[in-house]
Parts: structure tokens; C-alpha cells; sequence
């Protein structure tokens, strides 16, 4: 039976963009293996409780919720609470370590290559003294 | 001779004194083109080599210092004054420098007390002279805001790395190249304090002397809104250096 609502199309739309964007981001080397694995299980996720819930194929939410209590959470909504804050923490500490290494790599790079200009700079002036005190030489 | 007289001619002998070690002297800079050409000139009369930090300024510093300075290391992206310092420290000891001393190029410090940071030094055998405002009248100038940051960030510092100074948040400085070496990279804000703090837990050893520093030239650095963001900050810094170094 279909019990479709835009939030479930919307669901449906989000889980391919992230699954597509992820994709491409690691076709183009610019996101590595781990992170597009990450980003495919959030999107297949969401798109597993889009079309369940939408399409009736399967009660998700009543399956994670068993899956919960069999863990120990007394509440199934509890438990689904407090997964999602916890796996959001994760992705923020792991976005924040990340932000903080690539800061630190910017601001090294930055002082090396200050520091490789004015190493150049210093022996362009060493060797023009050096030439200009050669030509005063008789 | 008048006092005056006097007190020049002990400079120059003091100079004369630490001739056999090489002093190179480093200028952070940001947007200083008003005030830099004269800092640089007058340190030039007391170091061998006076380099300068300029920190991606959008103004004239770095053609300034081009004529004025000995050499201009200059920042691709704006670090902040600690990332300044800490370049001008790789490049005062890539050139081989004995001794390193920090000064402003905003004119807020007086390079003529230069001598009597590397006199202090040869006294007390100390591997960091820090120029106090405290021991003067100076620090009387300065907002009510400013003096008690300075004075709970000079408590933090005593307190935590048992060592008895005054003005921890002085950017007047000496030091010797060996200590410069073995520290860490401090943080580009509050490097002072981390520095400070991590030089006096590693057992090395912190001297001051007095040196008026007018409040004018970057008072404005330090609002009701710095202020507030310091505690936090001060406590991460703290933990860092007591947990980590």
C-alpha cells in the first residue's frame, strides 16, 4: 500500500544526492574511500526509511525500534534519539578534527613557503653584493 | 656629561659587551607602514640583523621593510601575531643568530632598551628577558579592562609555572636561540602566556626589566569582547601546556 508524503520524495532525493555527490567526490580523489563508505550507508539509510514508510515494503521504524530494546534501550524512541545524537557527535568530532588538521597543514605550508621567499630573497641580495663589490675590484 | 648622556653611553658598552654573540632581532608586523621604518632604523643601531615578520599586510609594510630591514620574511595568508612570531623565530635561527629579540613594529616598544634586555640577560644568565610595563608608571595608562587581563593572565603564569614576573603579556622580548629551539610551536593566539609558561615548566630561566610601553598605538586590541573570550581560551592553553608539554 502507498502512504507516500513529500517528506518521504524528499527522503528519497536527499539519500541519491548524497550517495551521487559522494561518488563524485571520491571519483575525483577529493574524498578517500572510508569517508564515501560512510556517506553511502547515511544514504542508503535514509533512503531504506524513505520507501518503507512510504511504500508500507517494510515497517522500519518498528524493526529499529525491536532492534533498540534488544539492546537495552527500555524505549524504542529513546534508543533512536540517542543513536542519532551519538553518531552525530561522531561525524562533528571526526569534521572538526579534520577542519583542525587541514588549519594546521595551511598555516605550516603558509610559514614554508614565507620562509623558502625570504631564504631566495636573501641570496638574490648576497649575490648582487657580492657582484657589485667583484666589478669595484680593479 | 648629562644623565642622559649617561645612559646611552652604558647602552653602547652593554652592546659592546655581547659583541661575541650574534643578536638578530625580529618585527612582527601587520599594517605598520606608518611606524615601521623608524622601529626598524633605531633597533638596527643596537642588533646585527633586524628581520621582519610581515603578516599578509594590505598596506605598504612590506615595501617599507624591503628598503629599511635586513631581510622581510612575509606571510602569503595573515597568521596572526603568533604565527609572526613564530616565523620570525625559524628565520632568526636559520640565520644563525645566538640571541633573538621580539619587538613590536608599532612603535610601542623602545628599542633603546634593547642593551639593557641583553645586559639583564648576561647578569642574570637567563634565556628569556621579558620588558616589563609594570615595573614603571606605564602600565598605569593602559584601561582598567586591559590591566586585569594582563594581571589574571601574569597570575596564571606564576601560579602555574612557579616563576615570579610581572607582565606576561609583553611582546618585548629576548631570548636565546637555544631555548627558542627546544619549544614547541605555541598557539597563534595568547602565544605569550604558552610560551611564558612552557619556558618556565621546562626549567629555563625568566628575567624582566623595566621598559615604559605607551598604552596608544594597540589599546583597541583589547575590548570588553576579547576580554571575555580570554578565560576559555587561557584554560585551554593552560591545560595544553600542564597536560601535553
Amino acid at each position: 500500500m502507498v502512504n507516500a508524503n513529500p517528506i518521504h520524495y524528499i527522503g528519497i532525493l536527499v539519500s541519491v544526492l548524497l550517495v551521487y555527490k559522494s561518488y563524485k567526490l571520491v571519483r575525483s580523489g577529493k574524498e578517500n574511500v572510508l569517508e564515501f563508505l560512510v556517506w553511502l550507508c547515511f544514504g542508503l539509510g535514509i533512503f531504506a526509511l524513505s520507501v518503507s514508510t512510504a511504500f508500507r515494503v517494510f515497517n522500519t521504524l518498528e524493526w529499529f525500534q525491536a532492534m533498540l530494546a534488544f539492546l537495552g534501550f527500555r524505549s524504542g524512541r529513546d534508543g533512536v534519539f540517542v543513536v542519532a545524537i551519538l553518531g552525530l557527535m561522531l561525524l562533528l568530532f571526526y569534521t572538526y578534527a579534520n577542519a583542525k588538521s587541514n588549519q594546521k597543514r595551511v598555516s605550516d605550508l603558509n610559514q614554508k613557503v614565507a620562509l623558502l621567499k625570504y631564504e631566495v630573497r636573501q641570496q638574490d641580495k648576497r649575490d648582487s653584493e657580492s657582484r657589485q663589490s667583484n666589478e669595484k675590484r680593479p | 656629561m648629562s644623565p642622559e648622556q649617561d645612559v646611552l653611553q652604558d647602552h653602547h658598552l652593554s652592546a659592546e659587551q655581547e659583541e661575541e654573540q650574534s643578536v638578530g632581532a625580529i618585527v612582527p608586523a601587520y599594517n605598520e607602514a606608518d611606524t615601521l621604518r623608524q622601529v626598524v632604523s633605531d633597533t638596527k643601531q643596537y642588533v646585527d640583523q633586524v628581520i621582519v615578520v610581515d603578516d599578509a599586510s594590505t598596506d605598504e609594510t612590506f615595501e617599507i621593510a624591503a628598503e629599511s630591514a635586513d631581510g622581510v620574511v612575509r606571510h602569503p595568508q595573515n597568521m596572526g601575531v603568533g604565527g609572526a612570531v613564530q616565523t620570525g623565530y625559524l628565520a632568526a635561527l636559520r640565520e644563525g643568530h645566538d640571541i633573538v629579540i621580539q619587538i613590536d613594529g608599532d612603535g610601542q616598544h623602545d628599542p633603546s632598551f634593547i642593551p639593557d634586555l641583553l645586559e639583564k640577560m648576561d647578569e642574570e644568565d637567563a634565556d628569556m628577558v621579558i620588558g616589563s610595563r609594570w615595573l614603571n608608571e606605564s602600565y598605569k595608562e593602559y584601561s582598567l579592562v586591559r590591566r586585569c587581563g594582563i594581571n589574571f593572565f601574569t597570575y596564571e603564569a606564576n601560579l602555574l609555572g612557579g616563576i615570579d614576573i610581572t607582565d606576561v603579556t609583553s611582546g618585548f622580548r629576548a631570548y636565546r636561540a637555544d631555548m627558542l629551539r627546544d619549544l614547541e610551536q605555541p598557539e597563534t593566539s595568547h602565544w605569550a602566556l604558552e610560551q611564558t609558561l612552557e619556558a618556565a615548566r621546562s626549567g629555563y630561566r625568566i628575567a624582566e626589566i623595566s621598559t615604559p610601553m605607551p598604552p596608544e598605538t594597540d589599546d583597541s586590541q583589547f575590548d570588553v569582547g576579547t576580554f571575555l573570550r580570554y578565560p576559555p581560551r587561557m584554560i585551554l592553553i593552560s591545560l595544553k601546556v600542564l597536560l601535553f608539554r
